[in-house]
């Protein structure tokens, strides 16, 4: 799947058209801060994101990222974006003013291939680099998941969570608990147990008050007893009412103030009555007659005619007048015990007068209460009654009797309380409701059962994806740690590898050792640079997992965090581990472009410069020449010692990176900043000592094929050095030197450095290792450089 | 390619396995439930991402499995 060119119109930097050709080898780009050439890796990403590209995800960029995919002058012209990959496979995006798009793909099932590729393993940015790094473990699980290959496990548990979620749906299983709970906290308010023997026991003690015969039925019961409940519920006040004045009528006491009424009247009887009145008229009299007596007066007494004195016949009187008084005080008892009897007569029937009461009478079980009341009220008995007779005596007698029991009987039943009738209406209610509480119950445990069931089988496919999971990321972690220790040789941070926490299912992270120290995160000890680095070769790994597709990688300013000597174990590792799949490296940095120039086989790589930045209008612009010295000599008519400076500078740089890849002895070569000391000069003399006495450079007959010493380029190498140290230091010290003297100084390090390229194969002689490094030559072999 | 098809085919079957495992010791519970949840296994219906629809019913299907009358069981 190599790409073999873009075309862009209209989009991001791009304006008319800009193409990039790779002509399906690797690609580096170089292009100075602001050049537009992230400008490629966005329209890749647009193709690969389906229209939408990660950082332009953002309020200011618009709904459909419009204002941030189009060129800002672009106007009316729609934007264009145009893939062509190997097998002549395309993709074409068009792009609308509002942001909206149209794809095209030939053929069209290459679609699916493009929808396969994750983009987040084919681009890599600079402001990207460390995600990977600082993201979370979920967003690390969620990261490495595809690559994973387990989505078949993830989806087969992500079936069993949604089935058990709607299975609860379903069956309503939330509702039912709450049901079951509401009816089991009821009953366990007012049951003492859901034993059935306590249950029956229960239902007959509450029968009792309600209820007089009981059905054999259960049900039949409990339905009679809620029904007899639910009437005494709604009769609750009439009846408590009735019960009062029943209370206050046995309250009279009728039966003690009958008999006390008897035992008076027996007394005092009506006769005696009358007589008693008539005697204590006379003896008043007698007594008013015996004060008018004089003291020797005998008289006859008006009573009883005995003659007596008169002394006498006073004490006769009172005698008699207090024998009166107590028949009195029996007779005064009599009447008042009538009265007492009569008042509680009347006071029963003001009583019995109530509706309710009265309603009450007229139900058959008290109609010989009734009728004893009526017989009573005929009677008319009332507080000025003088005595009653033996027949109406009789007639109370037999009455009240029948009053009184009565209604003791009815005082004795108690009317329940308000309470004690919601409570049992209450327990009769919710033993109805057993059989519901019993089916809630057996029914939440059969779906509990099946939930588990499905639960007890996605937490074995789990494992299983646990299992798999830990198996492929130690393999990962093998392959970043192997990565890693070949950009960081000898750095005491060892043992970087990803683990799955315990504590969380989808979880990934990484840990590693700092100088001997175990460390959970690499956040915690790591600088910006290592993390940098670590993320790469993080990235870097995931890409050659998920080589499956063979999908091109877009590396966009990479290594701005890497010192030099790390940049060179980033090249190493690009020739040594990614030599068959396409790279696309954008970089703004011109020294890393020049060693990887002379570093990456031509024969698999392009080079291409893009010119800064200018106008919208005019967009990403590709510079011809690759050579730095052809910048060199366009100076040369602005200001002549910047070109003899910009000379140097070159070969300054150039040659130190030549002097490390031909390994040159004489200058106990260290790679990285113990050479930033060295000019161009030093390196140029050591270069030529080495070829020259030690005839390393070497170059085929064309005619023979055996290989003679090439000394061509010692005569040209020294006359450069010499011109380095004369105009080159000249003008890099302020000096006067002529525009033809630069010229013929750049002409001159030109030449030497193609020197070391070959003619045919376009390869410098450094490009393959011969024979366990004895020597170095281009692809083709035409130039070598030995060491024996 | 052919042994990746060989490695894609033995995945499927082991997944197969790891559930038919599980969902037998729910045999004695639940038989009828079982025979649906091993015969949707058998047809691949977990292995496939499932919309709402097709889960609904089998999850009405597993619930009709409960009869939910019997109150025989105590507290």
């Amino acid at each position: 799947m190599k790409i073999k060119s873009f075309k862009l119109s209209w989009f991001r930097g791009s304006a008319q058209q800009a193409i990039l050709d790779t002509h399906s080898k690797s690609v580096v780009i170089y292009g100075p801060n602001g050049s537009g050439k992230s400008t490629f890796p966005d329209a890749f990403e647009y193709l690969f994101r389906n229209g939408k590209i990660s950082h332009l995800t953002h309020e200011y960029s618009g709904r459909k990222q419009e204002k941030g995919v189009r060129n800002t002058h672009a106007g009316e012209n729609s934007s264009e974006l145009v893939f062509t990959f190997e097998d002549d496979k395309k993709a074409s995006i068009a792009i609308n003013k509002d942001g909206t798009n149209s794809f095209n793909f030939e053929p069209e099932d290459f679609k699916d291939i493009i929808n396969k590729c994750e983009a987040s393993h084919i681009i890599l940015r600079q402001d990207e680099i460390a995600k990977f790094v600082n993201s979370s473990k979920g967003e690390k699980y969620s990261a490495l998941l595809p690559l994973l290959g387990l989505s078949g496990l993830e989806t087969v548990i992500e079936n069993f969570s949604n089935l058990q979620q709607i299975l609860a749906e379903e069956s309503q299983l939330q509702k039912t608990e709450q049901r079951f709970a509401d009816l089991m906290e009821e009953a366990k308010q007012v049951l003492p147990s859901f034993e059935e023997k306590e249950i029956q026991e229960l239902i007959n003690n509450i029968g009792k008050r309600y209820i007089v015969t009981f059905p054999k039925d259960h049900s039949e019961l409990i339905e009679k007893l809620s029904i007899a409940i639910g009437e005494k519920i709604k009769k609750i006040n009439s009846e408590i009412k009735r019960y009062t004045i029943l209370r206050q009528i046995d309250n009279e006491n009728l039966i003690d103030k009958f008999e006390d009424l008897i035992k008076n009247q027996e007394k005092s009887l009506h006769d005696v009555d009358s007589l008693l009145g008539r005697k204590l008229e006379v003896l008043e009299k007698s007594s008013t007659f015996s004060k008018e007596l004089k003291e020797e007066d005998r008289i006859l007494c008006p009573s009883c005619g005995q003659e007596i004195e008169r002394t006498k016949y006073i004490a006769h009187v009172e005698s008699e007048l207090g024998h009166l008084s107590k028949v009195m005080e029996i007779y005064q008892k009599a009447k008042q015990s009538r009265k007492l009897f009569s008042d509680s007569i009347k006071l029963i029937f003001q009583r019995i007068d109530d509706e309710d009461v009265s309603k009450w009478l007229e139900q058959e079980p008290h109609k010989e209460l009734k009728f004893s009341l009526k017989k009573i009220s005929e009677l008319r008995i009332n507080e000025t009654q003088e005595s009653f007779t033996k027949e109406k005596l009789d007639i109370i007698k037999s009455n009240i009797c029948i009053i009184s029991d009565k209604i003791k009987k009815e005082v004795g039943k108690t009317p329940p309380t308000v309470e004690e009738l919601i409570r049992d209406k209450d327990t009769v209610n919710i033993i109805k409701k057993i059989p519901e509480i019993k089916a809630l119950n057996k029914k939440i445990k059969e779906v509990k059962n099946i939930i588990n069931v499905l639960e007890q089988t996605k937490m074995s496919i789990h494992q299983e994806l646990k299992n798999k999971t830990q198996c492929i990321i130690n393999q990962i972690s093998k392959d970043v740690m192997d990565i890693w220790s070949r950009l960081h040789p000898g750095e005491p941070i060892e043992d970087i590898h990803l683990s799955m926490p315990d504590s969380t299912d989808k979880g990934i992270d990484i840990c590693l050792k700092f100088h001997g120290v175990n460390q959970l995160s690499p956040r915690i000890t790591l600088s910006e640079g290592h993390r940098n680095s670590l993320g790469l070769c993080i990235f870097l790994t995931l890409a050659k997992v998920s080589s499956e597709l063979d999908q091109p990688i877009l590396l966009d300013d990479i290594i701005t965090s890497l010192d030099r000597e790390h940049r060179s174990f980033v090249a190493d590792l690009l020739m040594d581990d990614f030599s068959g799949r396409q790279i696309l490296l954008f970089t703004h940095d011109r020294e890393w472009f020049s060693e990887l120039i002379y570093r990456l086989p031509h024969s698999n790589w392009n080079f291409m410069k893009l010119k800064p930045w200018d106008k919208p209008e005019i967009g990403l612009q590709w510079i011809g020449s690759l050579s730095e010295f052809d910048e060199a000599t366009s100076l040369l008519s602005i200001d002549i010692t910047s070109a003899g400076n910009k000379a140097r500078g070159i070969m300054d740089n150039n040659l130190s990176i030549i002097a490390d890849k031909l390994r040159i002895r004489s200058l106990q070569y260290i790679r990285g900043d113990k050479n930033d000391h060295r000019g161009a000069v030093e390196f140029l003399e050591h270069i030529t000592s080495e070829a020259e006495k030690s005839n390393r450079f070497r170059k085929r007959k064309e005619s023979s094929g055996s290989y003679e010493v090439y000394s061509e380029p010692i005569n040209d190498w020294k006359t450069t050095k010499s011109l380095l140290i004369s105009w080159a230091n000249r003008a890099s010290h302020g000096g006067y030197v002529t525009s033809a003297e630069v010229e013929k100084l750049i002409e001159m390090c030109r030449k030497s450095l193609d020197f070391l390229k070959c003619p045919d194969c376009g390869e410098f002689v450094w490009i393959s290792n011969q024979e366990s490094r004895k020597r170095l030559q281009c692809s083709c072999g035409k130039l070598q450089w030995r060491y024996d | 390619m052919s042994a990746d098809k060989n490695d894609s085919k033995e995945e499927k079957l082991s997944i197969k396995r790891i559930i038919k495992a599980s969902l037998d010791d729910f045999q004695g519970t639940n038989k009828e439930a079982h025979g649906i949840l091993i015969s949707h296994n058998d047809e691949g219906f977990f292995e496939s991402r499932q919309t709402p629809k097709p889960l609904k019913e089998l999850a009405n299907q597993l619930l009709g499995t409960i009869s939910g009358d019997d109150t025989s069981d105590e507290n």
